[in-house]
């Protein structure tokens, strides 16, 4: 089995220790990954997207085609790549006078778009294509004995027509819960499980708002789960979560903090992997949590 | 003779003139073979209009009248009888739609419009040449209306008609006639009790003398045209004698099954064996075969065991309970129930409308029994209901502190009903009031997009409702979410305030779509009526033909048209029986010539015709040695597939000769 992994630009740049989290995880569970030579953004919302629909299209057409080129599907950590590529292929899909518009801009480069890849977020593709019982059954180390918070993100939910990968009821999102439970995990139940983190375009313009949100969400955690670790499936979230705490611990709008960690981190470190490779840049103290994953 | 062809053509005010060069399509129609005079006139279809063509026929100047104008559907008859009126046959008259098919659709190409409007009207120029004379035919009329729908608006119709002297007959696929009104506590903008108000007229439908009320049965095919329908209608099963059963309750009482009730939105459970409500009419038991637990092994059509000590038969509760005898289990079982052929002149059709179910809506959390529809809340509020009138949330029977009302609820939404459903704002309100003036210190949220109060009164209701203290916020709600303590969070953008709010509530009623009936496209196929694209029943013209329908002698009334209240609903309803009885009272009606004939002398007897009938209006009959081809003109809708067909083109469809259309399509190819 393999399949071309879109890094996307937040994990190369601010999370590698995510990026080392895929490459020990997917091959461990038997799954090669090509590195699509030649990806670029993807392009992430609030750029292209929000001004030029055909530009948008070109650039995530122009990543899909490497994928397309080497017959592989893509899969991705990030919400907001797994939402753009996504979208911009069901664009193309519906509209064939947008695909004939974006193939006459590849044409420039010598490419051409068809839309045979399919693109998938990373714990969506396991689910599916290795299964929560063959994960559970490959694990070192499991995360029993701890409480964990779910913070599945919008971009791997909507607009849910546009994904290969469906939840039967995104308002009721079960395959990020499976797959930690199979981890060994005790997943707890809040109210505002699919809010906004108030990552994305909203930080980037308005960090007040963007917090007021995040605060609401992670007191809700607090008051109706008090979670050892939370765990996110997207990296979007997952730097939002890390860092917005600490931000808020400063401003005395907060008095605690979670740990956090990505689903790819949490199960590269059941699979055996260096936790300090695969989860070293986090600001939160994951490693309060590590110690109780591992044998001491 | 060669036909003196004057052709008349309309501005239509700006609807046509707009974008054709009208005098330039004149010039152009006056130079056109057979053409002796071209005149135009800003409304052809007023009476200077209609008097420009009938004076030129006075005058001898004109004996085929081609009009360019707007749509046949609408203005035919009225050209018709301009000319009738002028002492010219009325069939001697062509129309080109150059509006609906010219100057609307290329509105932004003037020349475009213009050179197709020359097309069309040089096309309907070359058909006026080969017009004849047609002779219009009278049939009688069956005296009698058939009403499909018994509840408010097809009471009304039935009473209506009835009251008239004529013989009509009200189908009604439930048990008992009273339809979602009957479900209702009180109405807007009066506050008058439903039943009190409809349980009387049920009661004057159930006894009227010349109603025939067909409760539980569906019409199963509709034959024949104008003036004589023959309709199947089939009575469903019931397994009960409805002559002996009095409707006293005592099977119902002795049935152990549970069935959740529908009449109750689901909300508590009936019986297998069951009376609609309790105010049914007519009053009378009916089985619910599917939910029936053939209690002591009597499935329907057998034999009852013999007790083996006292000999006496083993009867099932039902059947011990009944005192009349009209529970027999040892009935036959025919689930087909029966057919009834009646035959009526004219039909009414009010079938209603259907509340959307809330599970569609999962950002409303509908797997929370206290996210309920405005339906249900409905019968909670109903002293009949299942909690006895008694405000109770579903989930613990608790009252609940803060209800939020959700309007549009798969209305005004791309995703399932583009439309309004015109009644929500109203209801929402009512219920909010009623609540509000027995419970005056309950918290009452209505999220509105926009509070739609038009109507007699309505506005005043609404501001009523404001000072008694509920509270209306403007704006989308996005989430309903459950807390622990059956509690649940509304989450909303508050379009005034400009950002979003939230509240907590315990219970959550959603104004859910109104939709058209279930089988309500398959019943218009039946009758040859259609649906508009939100499903509903098409009238044939918004303004001027609200209650009737492209098929003459069938109306239509209430929420089979589209989303409407009580108040209109009968006003319709009371139009449509007006319109149906038209013809009744007329005793006979005009068929138009516009049917086929064949030529016997010419005709094979090959039988291609007979099979293409959609009418079966064709038969094969024994002429001299030869069989041949015959046309029952009674039957004969004028559709021309036989004309088509014909292999020795033998076959003429009046008024659409082959030498007619083939110049019509010989002056468009040109």
């Amino acid at each position: 089995m393999k399949v071309g992994f879109f890094i996307g630009c937040n994990t190369s740049f601010n999370r590698p220790d995510l990026e080392q989290a895929v490459r020990h995880a997917f091959p461990a569970l038997g799954i090669e990954l090509d590195d699509l030579e030649g990806q670029s953004c993807c392009p992430t919302w609030g750029t292209l997207p929000s001004v030029d629909v055909v530009g948008w299209c070109a650039v995530s057409a122009r990543n899909h085609t490497i994928a397309e080129q080497k017959g592989l599907d893509i899969v991705t950590v990030c919400g907001s790549c797994y939402g753009s590529l996504s979208e911009a292929k069901y664009k193309m899909e519906v509209d064939p006078e947008l695909k004939a518009k974006v193939n006459e801009v590849l044409q420039t480069i010598g490419r051409e778009y068809k839309g045979t890849s399919n693109v998938r977020l990373t714990y969506y593709y396991l689910y599916h294509e290795i299964g929560p019982e063959k994960i559970r059954a490959s694990l070192k180390y499991t995360l029993g004995g701890l409480k964990v918070a779910l913070q599945p993100g919008c971009h791997t939910l909507w607009p849910s027509k546009v994904y290969y990968d469906k939840e039967e009821d995104p308002f009721h999102p079960r395959v990020l819960k499976e797959m930690v439970e199979a981890l060994g995990a005790t997943v707890g139940h809040y109210t505002r499980l699919i809010d906004c983190c108030g990552m994305g375009a909203m930080r980037s313009t308005d960090m007040e708002k963007s917090l007021n949100l995040f605060r609401r969400k992670i007191l809700s955690i607090k008051e109706e789960v008090d979670p050892d670790l939370i765990i996110t499936g997207c990296s979007s979230c997952l730097i939002q979560f890390d860092t917005a705490q600490e931000m808020l611990r400063r401003e005395k709008k907060i008095n605690f903090e979670i740990p956090v960690l990505h689903f790819m981190q949490a199960l590269a470190i059941c699979l055996g992997a260096d936790p300090e490779k695969v989860a070293g840049l986090a600001r939160t103290n994951v490693k309060s949590v590590i110690g109780k994953i591992l044998p001491s | 003779m060669v036909p003196k062809i004057g052709v008349y053509i309309c501005h239509c005010g700006e609807n046509i003139a707009g974008a054709v060069n009208i005098e330039e399509v004149r010039a152009y129609a006056e130079k056109l073979p057979g053409v002796v005079v071209a005149r135009n006139y800003l409304f052809m279809c007023s009476d200077p209009g209609q008097e420009l063509i009938r004076q030129d026929i006075k005058d001898g100047l004109v004996d085929r009248v081609v009009v360019a104008a707007c749509t046949p559907r609408t203005h035919e008859p009225i050209f018709r009888k301009a000319l009738e009126s002028a002492g010219l046959n009325k069939y001697l008259l062509e129309m080109a739609n150059i509006r609906d098919q010219d100057s609307w659709p290329h509105w932004h190409d003037k020349e475009g419009a213009t050179a197709k409007a020359k097309r069309l009207i040089a096309s309907a120029v070359a058909k006026a040449a080969y017009l004849e004379p047609l002779e219009d035919r009278y049939v009688e009329v069956t005296p009698a209306s058939l009403v499909i729908g018994g509840g408010v608006a097809g009471m009304f119709a039935a009473l209506d008609l009835a009251n008239m002297g004529y013989k009509v007959y009200l189908v009604e696929k439930n048990p008992s006639i009273g339809g979602n009104m009957a479900k209702l506590d009180k109405t807007f903008p009066t506050n008058d009790c439903s039943a009190c108000i409809l349980t009387p007229i049920m009661v004057q439908v159930g006894t009227h003398p010349n109603i025939e009320l067909l409760t539980y049965s569906e019409v199963e095919s509709v034959e024949g045209t104008f003036g004589n329908f023959k309709v199947k209608v089939r009575k469903k099963q019931t397994y009960i004698d409805w002559d002996k059963c009095t409707g006293c309750g005592d099977c119902v009482n002795a049935c152990p099954a549970k069935v959740p009730n529908e009449f109750n939105e689901g909300m508590d459970y009936r019986k297998a064996i069951y009376i609609e409500f309790p105010q049914a009419v007519p009053k009378r038991a009916v089985v619910d075969i599917a939910h029936c637990l053939n209690c002591a092994k009597r499935t329907i059509g057998t034999k009852p065991r013999v007790h083996s000590k006292t000999g006496e038969p083993i009867l099932a509760p039902c059947e011990k309970a009944c005192k009349t005898g009209a529970c027999d289990r040892s009935r036959e079982y025919n689930p087909e129930g029966e057919i009834l052929e009646i035959n009526v002149g004219t039909i009414i059709v009010a079938t209603g409308y259907r509340v959307m179910d809330k599970a569609p809506f999962k950002e409303y959390s509908p797997q929370s029994p206290n996210v309920i529809t405005a339906m249900q809340l409905e019968r909670i509020l109903s002293a009949t209901g299942p909690t006895g009138g008694q405000l109770k949330r579903p989930s613990d029977g608790e009252k609940p502190q803060t209800i939020a009302f959700i309007s549009c609820v798969g209305s005004r939404d791309k995703r399932f009903h583009t439309y309004c459903s015109k009644v929500c704002c109203m209801y929402m309100l009512k219920e909010a009031r009623l609540i509000k003036e027995k419970y005056p210190h309950l918290n009452i949220y209505i999220f509105f997009i926009d509070v739609r109060t038009g109507g007699k009164d309505f506005e005043e209701y609404y501001n009523y409702c404001r000072d008694l203290g509920v509270k209306v916020l403007r704006g989308r709600v996005g989430a309903v979410d459950e807390l622990p303590g059956d509690r649940l969070r509304v989450r909303a953008y508050d379009v005034d305030l400009g950002a979003p709010v939230e509240l907590e509530a315990d219970l959550v009623v959603l104004a859910t779509a109104i939709e058209p009936a279930p089988g309500l496209e398959e019943l218009g196929r039946k009758l040859g009526i259609t649906c508009g694209n939100e499903g509903f029943f098409k009238e044939l013209h918004t303004k001027l033909y609200p209650v009737e329908t492209s098929v003459k002698g069938i109306y239509i009334a209430g929420c089979a048209q589209g989303p409407k209240d009580i108040p209109e609903s009968v006003s319709q309803a009371r139009a449509a029986s007006s319109a149906a009885a038209v013809p009744l009272t007329a005793g006979k009606v005009v068929v138009e010539p516009l049917i086929s004939e064949v030529n016997q002398r010419k005709c094979t007897g090959c039988g291609t015709c007979v099979q293409l009938c959609p009418y079966s209006a064709i038969n094969l009959v024994e002429d001299k040695d030869r069989r041949r081809a015959k046309i029952d003109e009674a039957l004969c809708a004028g559709c021309g597939a036989c004309a088509a067909a014909c292999p020795s083109g033998v076959i003429t469809l009046h008024g659409f000769t082959n030498a007619q259309i083939h110049a019509q399509i010989k002056a468009l190819a040109c």
